[in-house]
């Protein structure tokens, strides 16, 4: 029990002042832990009082702490002094073992930075995750564009949306601006860009009396069309722009990271819907984007779907016999081909990451028994076994970290080539961007490489190093390294089958 | 004979040459490991005595910590600017836990070079005016 008389307050202050000096590097303890204990005691018995020996208590706290992150600093300081005029002694290897950490990590980088962007991220719209899909559900087509006048009746009578608007894709020629231009851009229904919640860089949305019948023609533009057309001109906003020989008046220009519904849509012009529109339930033409209400869950509106295509079955038998209602969030949207495409790629990166770090395991190993005299060596002058341990992973970790930094940079440089798998019709840029989490998984992947490749390595070098390195002629470290290296061999030819095999399926897909 | 005191001079010049080179890369000494120097000046100490005697001589502004300490300690080994003795002082006066140090040719020399530093950089702050003329 602690107890605050004077003797007892005095053992339990020293007992955790011993437990703090754990926080130095173990041989600092043993050099200098019990002098520093015999000071603090002297320094506690020159005190006295409660206040007054927490007080120092807790100064020594604070000194202890920053003093041995300094020690540790140190240590860390000389050991990569060490390792890097070590792996500076033998370029041939360091060289090697770079470029192999290079390619396996350089691959696993671009690839998962891909998926993540293509399966992962949310979509660039505020709470992306309320964003869906609307489809009609034909018998043998489960997602098949809305009819207008179904579009209609389901904005009409749904509660589930927050908004629900509808657009489909158009492409027109651009005259009077240069040579004329076939670009492609989408007609929308007048509330889309509210929908999407996306803000407008200036000017305006669409409003309803655009989508008016009968109503004048207007444009929004996408950055890349105002800068390119119209050398991003500020007083765009108001001029007219000929668009398949009619005159559009510019009402507003979108931000330069704005896509929809393709990242190729380069302008968005308004429906004006005539009641003529409505009559044909057949002309399936319109792809619906709903946001949901807060709360609102993907089943429920799906129930909800469901009871007003049956309604409409019964009021248009005719027309919509066998015509259902499904919804998806917009990140499904994804086709099937291209996740499982990009969920291959990773497995192949993670294939090629494991072959590398056998092999760099087993170019450690290599290394190791080249250096059993120098190891046993130090280890007879003195050096203890944890330090040689510590000394073989720093080298680990500078081989990883070059490797890793050389990986970011190829990486970086082959996601523009990678970026042909990120699918045009999402409405995102084409390249994933170098960003912080990209970084953070280059890290973490370094590192674990590291371990995956440099403890095997080390340990088994440190505990081979002994007098028996010392003898002339000595060139194994026994059935152990054997056993180390062999299990390294399985584990690659291993992955070089399932590569291969996935890398075969994924060409033939 | 002649030849012994070529080779003797030789050594003598080698060692300074070697030793200048040292102090060059020692410099400038950090605050603490300075007042650790001046402190074995007059006699060897053990890390407690350290501590006394840096806050008598710099009449209690400095108190070094024991972590402060022995991680100098520690980088002055190293550097060869103190080692650790084998004389003790008397049983009875003597704390068989503790470990004296003592100065060495290249920590009186590195303190004598950070010494003659200091003094350099007071003459050039007596020139502009920023220290008084007389101390």
């Amino acid at each position: 029990m602690w107890s605050c008389a004077p003797d007892n307050l005095k053992d339990n202050l020293m007992n955790f002042y011993r437990l703090l000096l754990h926080l130095y590097p173990s041989s600092f303890r043993a050099e200098y832990g019990e002098e520093m204990s015999a000071i603090f005691a002297l320094e506690l018995d020159r005190r006295r009082g409660l206040p007054a020996r927490c007080g120092l208590w807790f100064s020594a706290l604070a000194e202890i702490v920053l003093n041995a992150a300094m020690v540790h600093g140190e240590i860390a300081r000389r050991d990569l002094f060490y390792s890097a005029r070590s792996l500076l002694r033998s370029p041939g290897f360091t060289l090697t073992a770079i470029l192999l950490v290079t390619i396996g990590i350089g691959a696993n980088i671009a690839v998962f930075t891909l998926a993540n962007f293509v399966l992962v991220r949310p979509m660039p719209f505020p709470q992306p995750d309320r964003l869906t899909k609307v489809w009609e559900k034909h018998p043998g087509y489960s997602r098949m564009e809305l009819s207008p006048a179904n579009y209609r009746d389901l904005n009409a009578s749904n509660n589930s949306f927050a908004a629900l608007a509808a657009y489909n894709g158009n492409s027109m020629s651009l005259v009077g601006q240069g040579e004329p231009q076939r670009i492609e851009g989408a007609s929308v229904t007048a509330n889309l860009f509210s929908v999407l919640e996306s803000p407008v860089l200036f000017g305006r949305y669409f409003n309803q009396e655009d989508g008016r019948a009968g109503a004048p023609g207007t444009v929004v533009l996408s950055y890349p069309l105002w800068q390119t057309a119209f050398g991003g001109d500020r007083e765009i906003v108001g001029k007219p722009v000929t668009l398949d020989n009619q005159s559009y008046t510019v009402v507003g220009v979108m931000p330069a990271d704005f896509r929809f519904p393709t990242r190729e849509t380069l302008f968005w012009t308004p429906f004006r819907f005539q009641e003529s529109d409505y009559q044909d339930r057949d002309d399936n033409m319109l792809e619906g984007v709903g946001r949901l209400k807060p709360g609102v869950s993907l089943a429920q509106v799906r129930s909800e779907l469901l009871l007003i295509a049956a309604r409409l079955r019964k009021q248009y038998p005719k027309e919509n016999e066998s015509v259902d209602l499904s919804v998806f969030t917009l990140r499904d949207e994804l086709s099937t081909e291209s996740r499982l495409l990009l969920k291959g790629l990773c497995g192949a990166a993670l294939c090629v990451l494991i072959i590398v770090c056998a092999n760099l395991a087993n170019l450690l190993l290599a290394r190791s028994l080249a250096r059993q005299r120098e190891l046993s060596i130090r280890l007879s002058l003195g050096a203890n076994r944890r330090n040689l341990l510590r000394h073989l992973l720093t080298e680990s970790l500078l081989l990883g970290l070059a490797g890793g930094a050389s990986a970011t940079a190829v990486a970086i440089a082959a996601l523009p080539l990678l970026s042909r798998l990120v699918p045009n019709g999402l409405p995102v840029q084409q390249v994933p961007p170098v960003d912080i989490p990209m970084l953070l998984f280059a890290l973490g992947l370094t590192l674990i490489t590291v371990v995956a490749f440099g403890i095997a390595p080390a340990l088994q070098a440190s505990r081979g190093a002994g007098l028996s390195g010392l003898r002339v002629g000595v060139r194994t470290g026994g059935a152990g390294r054997h056993g180390a290296r062999s299990a390294l061999v399985i584990a690659e030819v291993v992955a070089s089958v399932v590569l291969l095999v996935s890398s075969g399926l994924l060409i033939r897909a | 004979m002649c030849t012994e005191y070529i080779l003797d001079a030789y050594s003598h010049y080698a060692y300074s040459v070697a030793m200048a080179d040292d102090l060059k890369a020692l410099l400038p000494l950090q605050p603490t490991t300075f007042h650790i120097l001046l402190s074995l000046t007059d006699e060897d100490r053990h890390g407690y005595a350290i501590i006394l005697e840096v806050a008598r001589r710099t009449q209690g502004e400095l108190k070094l910590s024991a972590g402060t300490l022995y991680r100098s300690i520690q980088r002055m080994l190293e550097t060869g600017l103190i080692v650790e003795t084998i004389s003790r002082p008397a049983p009875e006066m003597d704390d068989e836990r503790r470990r004296y140090y003592r100065i060495t040719p290249l920590g009186k020399a590195a303190a004598e070079a950070e010494a003659g530093r200091l003094r350099d950089l007071l003459k050039m702050a007596r020139l502009c005016g920023v220290a008084p003329r007389t101390t």
